[in-house]
């Protein structure tokens, strides 16, 4: 009877103690963050920064899961090695630069990439270059990034604000040469207002009206009641986000839906999501599209691969993340090297055949990702929860136009300099 | 000319009618409680979600059901988180408003996506009607009646019923109120949810005008506040025509001066505690200062 | 005990922290550049504690100073000199005469009404800020500080925590001094200061002034961290920043702000890399301390070890000053016929009701008044008028006869 107790004393200590031990794994997991394991040197790491949450949350998801795709794409090895993306938040541009810091120096990562807003991206690009590390912007559009700010270690893959203007602009002149403008209150938006003025100026246009509105405005009825007012052939606004979500909603319940075209510099497919089938539409410049027939098999297998995991089809964003993810990684491959100015070198020659239905590059004296636009059309007939466009044209037709679209190198103006 | 800025007048009484309708909850929350609520905007946003989720099951009810949810919500979190504060530091309150901001703000997150949900205004709504010099649009004169039902409703269960007279009482003495046998904690729980509440309608019937995204919530605290303080913090009357001296100053300042259209919500709020800190119509009351 | 107390002076405890932290915080993952922010940080959040926790005013400006102030540093920088020393010291006096300006504009209101005042400024610098792109960079940031001296991240740390130390330690000082402790009487009996003669809206002034001047300190010196400005901390979303820091911390702990800064920096460094929905669990967690333990972390530890009290200062009572300033004895210069308190014409009254009208009373040295009246409160009211409890009383004079005082005037 005795030893039996003594038994099941013993035995509950050693299940007391076995638990203890669990917890403490489980704890320990919970805390991998905290402590670096061993295990970490021998993985690839890509460092990605993109929104957590704010108000770019959605295309943080998307190009998270578009890279996340990538890796996929690699069967999650290259080099032999496995490959891990470590995802940190990008909410403003001084803690941008924090994560910045923390992937180069703690999570030792061979690249980085991301980067929706130009402020953020701006802020990390004098990091990567005094670390030395590839970093490669797939989201903003602030034409310093190639332009008078730009470094050796970036690329970028986003379309700045001049083609975008210069692809969508042929198609909507057609309408008429009498434009309106509204504008969010800031440099983005301003430079959207400039740059698109000035094509239509030149092209013998007029602006009846330009108006800026706060970033953050919920109401525009009364711009709208000015614009109805003057009656425009064409809108163009420098708006973006749920900002122009709201303007769409809005248009649409003063009854202007399709009564004049709309375009913007951007667009996301969230925001037209959100405004709903009856709101949405417009004539915008877009970078790629789940849908459409200049789709390459290769970028139309990424939208379904996308559409399984996530159950809902890739946004651009996810493109540009999983194109951005792609190029490091086939960059890896082919120099056998997780060097970065390895990687940059191949970076500067090589052509990506395969993803649209010309072969892109990054140009080699400014970064840029040269790359055929598409001018995407939002549909009459919205009759499926996210296809909302129809491609109707690309611009430019021929591939040996490409570079001249961008813009010359003096146009440019990148001090690349070396290494 | 003349015709675009009587429109845009009128535009602006709907806008300041819909900032009314947020902002008196927070006046009323204000009044009663003292607590400066920082999470207005969240049940604001609340309530356009609670309405997007019965819109499937309830149709039209939804308007209905989405702020009494909200309420009952408010009344949770005011039993459970707000009322161990009252006997504490006052500043307590107001940070513990601001922590359920964060959360809820990031629970919406969670729960409903971070994208935006589409959201349209019902069928027999759409368009607009043009009357002489004015266009104003179905939806927003739908709203304009609706609101000021719901303000009148509220003006009466103030100023006519008992239970409205104990919520005046306790705004100006909650001690005194107390003093004479009433319930003050059911009081408050009661008036926090229908502070709340009112926010909640007012998110349902923005929804369809602005983007259902969990940052709506911001875009709503701030013109609240601003109305609620150039009005007097805790008058009824001051709420209402601070409410639409806004909303017909930013639609006059987009007709003129676009830019600044925020910044001249701020800046008259800062002339008004300037020169007369109880607002408009409010009162001088010790307590505030 | 108290010998142990005396050897662990906050400002020592406060430099072994910022000593260790550079290279702790590898260790569980963040970048040892945060240990940087978390210094500036922590002088951010005890200026604005100077308000808070020492005088009692609620101000939600205190962003405005910080974001001001980086960019008065930062614009030195790019247009006038590289030199960072001279940058930061322009900012710290730009922000104290802005505090000053601000200040007096602001101070003249009370209460919530202060509060909502210094919210609706920081809203308007921002939108100034974000707006002035040609000025300030708008929403691109300010580009182009440089960093010429202190380059490697550790030397710049040991610069910044050096520097955050002797501002500490000039904090410490103050709160000490004839000036700090006036400050604490005004948070505690705001009336009672005032009616001891001392100009409670100067002392409140200077208070403003200090803690704008600390705070643009702790922004200057973030400019050169960084080598950028950017608009974001002048926002109002940004505004609460301090007041988390000095919640989580402790308000009323000298060292408060210090832990507050290491807990809120280092958990949304931590929790925003594990999840996407941090803010949930920090909501959370704000929510638990301030339901559970009000004076923060600092509350928490004092609890534990038995002693749950307020460290805003050391817990010695300060030494009896050679001679009052203020106040003097009344006593030897009255004559017993002489009234000592002068009540003339006192009339008090809320709304329709009347309190107390033609009150006219004359009270002797020496003798003992007893006042009649139709309730308790209306006598205490009486009284209350009588030594300036309420503000609003009109109609009233009162005379203190006593050689060497000034008349009180109205208090």
């Amino acid at each position: 009877m005795k030893t039996n107790v003594s038994m099941d004393r013993r035995t509950l200590l050693k299940t007391a103690a076995a638990a203890g031990a669990a917890t403490a794994a489980g704890v320990l997991n919970l805390k991998a963050p905290f402590v670096m394991t061993a295990r970490a040197e021998e993985a690839i790491k890509l460092g990605v920064l993109l929104p957590k949450s704010g108000p770019y949350t959605v295309q943080g998801e998307n190009g998270h899961n578009g890279a996340q795709v990538a890796v996929d794409d690699f069967n999650g090895h290259v080099l032999d090695r496995p490959i891990q993306i470590v995802w940190l938040d990008e909410p403003n541009p001084q803690t941008t630069q924090q994560n910045m810091h923390k992937l180069v120096e703690e999570e030792k990562v061979v690249a980085v990439q991301g980067g929706i807003s130009s402020g953020d991206v701006l802020a990390i690009m004098p990091i990567a270059e005094r670390a030395k590390i590839l970093l490669i912007a797939t989201g903003p559009n602030a034409t310093e990034i190639t332009g008078k700010n730009c470094n050796r270690y970036t690329f970028r893959v986003d379309l700045p604000n001049k083609v975008t203007v210069n692809t969508v602009y042929p198609s909507l002149k057609e309408y008429g040469k009498k434009w309106y403008f509204v504008s969010a209150s800031y440099a983005w938006g301003i430079d959207a207002y400039n740059q698109m003025k000035d094509v239509l100026v030149k092209d013998g246009g007029t602006v009846l009206g330009f108006d800026q509105a706060p970033l953050g405005t919920t109401d525009f009825s009364s711009y709208i009641l000015k614009l109805r007012q003057a009656n425009p052939d064409v809108v163009y606004v420098g708006i973006g986000g749920s900002d122009l979500t709201n303007f769409l909603k809005q248009l649409h319940e003063i009854g202007m839906t399709r009564k004049m075209p709309l375009s913007s510099p951007i667009i996301n497919d969230s925001d037209l999501w959100a405004a709903g089938p009856e709101a949405a539409f417009g004539t915008f410049p877009k970078l790629w599209n789940y849908t459409g027939a200049h789709n390459t098999p290769r970028s139309q297998q990424f939208a379904e691969t996308y559409q399984q995991k996530n159950g809902q089809p890739p946004e651009v964003e996810a493109w540009q993340d999983w194109f951005g993810t792609t190029a490091i990684l086939t960059a890896i491959k082919e120099t056998k090297s997780t060097d970065s100015r390895q990687l940059i070198g191949f970076l500067e020659q090589h052509k990506f055949e395969g993803y649209k239905d010309m072969p892109i590059f990054f140009r080699d004296f400014d970064h840029q990702l040269i790359q055929p636009t598409l001018v995407a059309s939002v549909k009459e007939k919205i009759t499926e929860k996210y296809d909302y466009f129809d491609i109707t044209a690309e611009f430019p037709k021929e591939a040996s136009q490409l570079d001249a679209f961008y813009g010359s190198q003096q146009e440019i103006g990148c001090p690349l300099g070396s290494f | 000319m003349a015709e675009l800025i009587v429109s845009q007048i009128v535009n602006g009484l709907v806008l300041g009618f819909l900032y009314v309708l947020i902002a008196i909850g927070l006046s009323i929350i204000f009044g009663m409680l003292g607590v400066v609520n920082f999470a207005h905007g969240v049940f604001f946003a609340l309530g356009a979600y609670f309405a997007l989720s019965l819109r499937d099951t309830v149709g039209p009810w939804a308007i209905v059901l989405a702020p009494i949810f909200v309420g009952a919500a408010g009344m949770l979190i005011e039993s459970s988180l707000l009322r161990p504060l009252y006997s504490k530091e006052p500043l307590l309150g107001l940070f513990m408003t601001f922590g359920i901001a964060l959360f809820l703000e990031e629970l919406i997150r969670t729960v409903w996506g971070a994208g935006g949900r589409p959201f349209d205004p019902p069928g027999m709504l759409s368009g607009f009607i043009i009357w002489g010099p004015v266009l104003v649009t179905k939806y927003r004169l739908f709203v304009l009646v609706l609101t000021a039902a719901i303000l009148f409703a509220l003006w009466l269960f103030l100023q006519r019923t008992r239970y409205g007279r104990i919520i005046r009482a306790g705004s100006r003495d909650a001690e005194m109120v107390s003093m004479l046998g009433i319930n003050l904690p059911r009081v408050f729980t009661f008036v926090f949810g229908l502070g709340t509440a009112l926010a909640g309608a007012a998110g349902v019937l923005a929804a369809p005008l602005w983007s259902v995204v969990p940052s709506m919530a911001e875009g709503a605290i701030m013109p609240a506040f601003v109305v609620v303080t150039i009005g007097g913090l805790g008058s009824f009357g001051g709420a209402v025509v601070s409410g639409l001296l806004v909303g017909v100053s930013v639609a006059l300042t987009i007709q003129f001066w676009p830019a600044a259209s925020s910044a001249v919500m701020y800046a008259l709020m800062v002339l008004v505690l300037l020169l007369r800190p109880r607002g408009l119509l409010g009162e001088s009351w010790e307590r505030f200062e | 005990m108290s010998g142990l107390r005396r050897v662990l002076h906050p400002i020592l405890i406060a430099a072994v922290v910022f000593a260790v932290l550079p290279f702790a915080l590898p260790r569980f993952g963040s970048a040892g550049t945060l240990a940087t922010e978390i210094a500036i940080y922590t002088l951010y959040a005890m200026g604005f504690n100077l308000l808070l926790g020492y005088t009692g005013l609620v101000s939600f400006g205190a962003s405005a100073f910080f974001g001001t102030a980086s960019y008065a540093a930062g614009l030195a920088s790019v247009h006038v000199t590289a030199n960072p020393f001279l940058c930061i010291l322009f900012g710290t006096v730009f922000a104290a005469a802005l505090g000053l300006v601000l200040g007096a504009i602001i101070l003249r209101r009370r209460g919530i009404y202060f509060s909502l005042l210094t919210l609706a400024f920081t809203q308007l610098f921002y939108e100034i800020a974000f707006k002035w792109t040609d000025f300030t960079g708008g929403e691109n940031g300010l580009q182009g500080v440089t960093r010429p001296v202190l380059t490697s991240n550790l030397a710049y740390h040991f610069f910044v925590a050096a520097v955050v130390l002797v501002a500490m330690y000039a904090i410490w000082r103050i709160v000490h001094s004839p000036f700090g402790r006036v400050l604490q009487a005004i948070r505690d009996n705001r009336q009672r200061v005032q009616c001891l003669g001392y100009n409670v809206a100067n002392y409140q002034l200077g208070a403003f002034v200090l803690s704008a001047a600390v705070i643009g300190l702790a922004g200057s010196l973030l400019t050169f961290l960084i080598q950028s400005v950017y608009a974001d901390n002048l926002s109002w979303q940004h505004a609460g920043d301090p007041v988390m820091m000095t919640i989580l911390g402790g308000i009323h702990h000298f060292l408060g702000p210090l832990w507050g800064s290491i807990i809120f920096i280092v958990l949304s460094d931590q929790l925003s890399s594990m999840t996407e929905h941090w803010w949930l669990f920090f909501g959370a967690l704000l929510i638990g301390f301030i339901l559970l333990s009000p004076e923060g972390i600092s509350g928490i530890y004092l609890r534990l070890i038995g002693s749950p009290r307020w460290t805003l200062t050391a817990e010695s009572l300060p030494p009896r000053p050679a001679a009052l300033g203020l106040a003097t004895a009344i006593g030897t210069h009255a004559a017993a016929t002489d009234p000592v308190l002068t009540v003339r014409d006192l009339n008090k009254r809320f709304g329709s009701l009347i309190v107390a009208a033609n009150v006219n009373l004359e009270v002797r040295a020496g003798t003992l008044h007893e006042l009649c009246g139709a309730t308790v409160l209306g006598r205490a009211r009486l009284t209350r008028s009588s030594v300036g409890y309420w503000r609003s009383v009109t109609y009233f004079t009162v005379l203190l006869a006593t050689a060497g005082m000034a008349s009180f005037g109205r208090c």
